[in-house]
């Protein structure tokens, strides 16, 4: 028992990375992750600590629900490059105040934002809507081209502007996905 | 808040992969459980919809966006040159039930409102009216944003032609 408070409290001082040592074993904040590896390797861990497997009455869920967090933070392109600008320039760009003063409103994104998310207002059929979401995952791509450049030079202005437009275009992504014939779409968050 | 809900969709059998959209979910019934009635009903009949012709001089665009969250809000204000007195205005946001609310409630607030006192609108006031959670104050904030971002974009454009005439 003594030893799991010990490790937990260790593991909080621990960079998300860390967790995962068969992964990233410098253990250093980074970009580029084989994401089938880390797979594998969370999916190892969590045998080790799921609820459902081990039968113990202590913090095991806990553990099991910090891990799985650990793995989508990772594994997500947006997420990942969020958690990376933190780690290594402390700017987190989840908090509104923060993002705000990091990143001018680019009036030109802003307004095709709208613009797109007007069109697939009007979308009346699924050939409509296959259209908006293939150039919305070549966009995607290339932002995430851009995100591997960024980091590379390790420009992490350029990057943390590029991951602003990521967000706002992954949100796109997701009103693409609930859309249906005649809905709104609201963002949850 | 009733918490069987959230357990129902926690305890609902699911494989790893489909965690975290359980937790998505039942976030978001959540959040919805909590919206005031006045957010609900902005939300869901929301006043001032569309668009301005947004080349006319009398008519003043802003757009702004909330980086963190990603909502983008589009508030345009058709003024009378004459009096300022803010004679239409029209909205379109992308984001959530929030800053869809806050800023149909600014479009309400403004409309027949002099440029000068809709300069002065404070977001407070937008989330005192609305209740909105602490959590959420920043939809208001960018809804204060876009109002100011629209009465600058049309003071710039009335200085360039009353320059140029």
């Amino acid at each position: 028992m003594l030893t799991r408070i010990v490790a937990r409290r260790w593991m909080t001082k621990m960079t998300l990375f860390q967790w995962f040592p068969k992964t990233f074993p410098n253990g250093e904040p980074q970009w580029k992750v084989d994401t089938s590896l880390l797979r594998k390797e969370y999916r190892q861990l969590q045998a080790q600590v799921h609820p459902d497997v081990v039968n113990s009455k202590g913090n095991n869920e806990d553990h099991s629900a910090q891990l799985n967090k650990a793995y989508h933070i990772l594994s997500q392109p947006l997420a990942r490059a969020q958690y990376l600008i933190k780690c290594v320039k402390g700017v987190d760009l989840t908090n509104d105040e923060v993002s705000k003063q990091m990143t001018n409103n680019d009036p030109i994104l802003l307004s095709n934002i709208i613009d797109v998310h007007e069109s697939l207002t009007d979308c009346e059929n699924e050939n409509e809507i296959a259209i908006i979401r293939q150039e919305n995952n070549n966009r995607l791509k290339q932002l995430i081209q851009k995100l591997d450049k960024d980091f590379e030079c390790n420009d992490y202005d350029k990057a943390i502007s590029t991951t602003v437009e990521l967000k706002y275009w992954t949100n796109l992504a997701k009103a693409i996905n609930e859309w249906t014939p005649g809905s709104r779409f609201e963002l949850h968050h | 808040m009733n918490s069987s809900i959230l357990f129902s969709n926690i305890l609902k059998p699911t494989t790893f992969r489909y965690v975290p959209r359980n937790i998505i979910s039942s976030s978001s019934i959540i959040s919805r459980r909590l919206y005031h009635p006045k957010v609900i009903d902005h939300y869901t009949n929301p006043r001032n919809v569309g668009s301005l012709d947004k080349k006319a001089s009398n008519v003043g665009t802003g757009i702004v966006g909330a980086p963190a969250c990603g909502d983008v809000i589009k508030l345009q204000i058709q003024v009378n040159d004459e009096t300022g007195v803010i004679e239409n205005v029209k909205f379109k946001t992308f984001g959530c039930g929030s800053a869809i609310a806050s800023s149909s409630y600014m479009t309400e607030l403004v409309h027949g409102m002099k440029i000068e006192d809709a300069q002065k609108i404070k977001n407070t006031e937008i989330a005192k009216e609305l209740s909105l959670p602490p959590v959420k104050l920043h939809c208001s904030m960018l809804a204060e944003d876009a109002i100011k971002a629209a009465i600058k974009d049309y003071k710039s454009k009335r200085h360039t032609t009353t320059k140029l005439t």
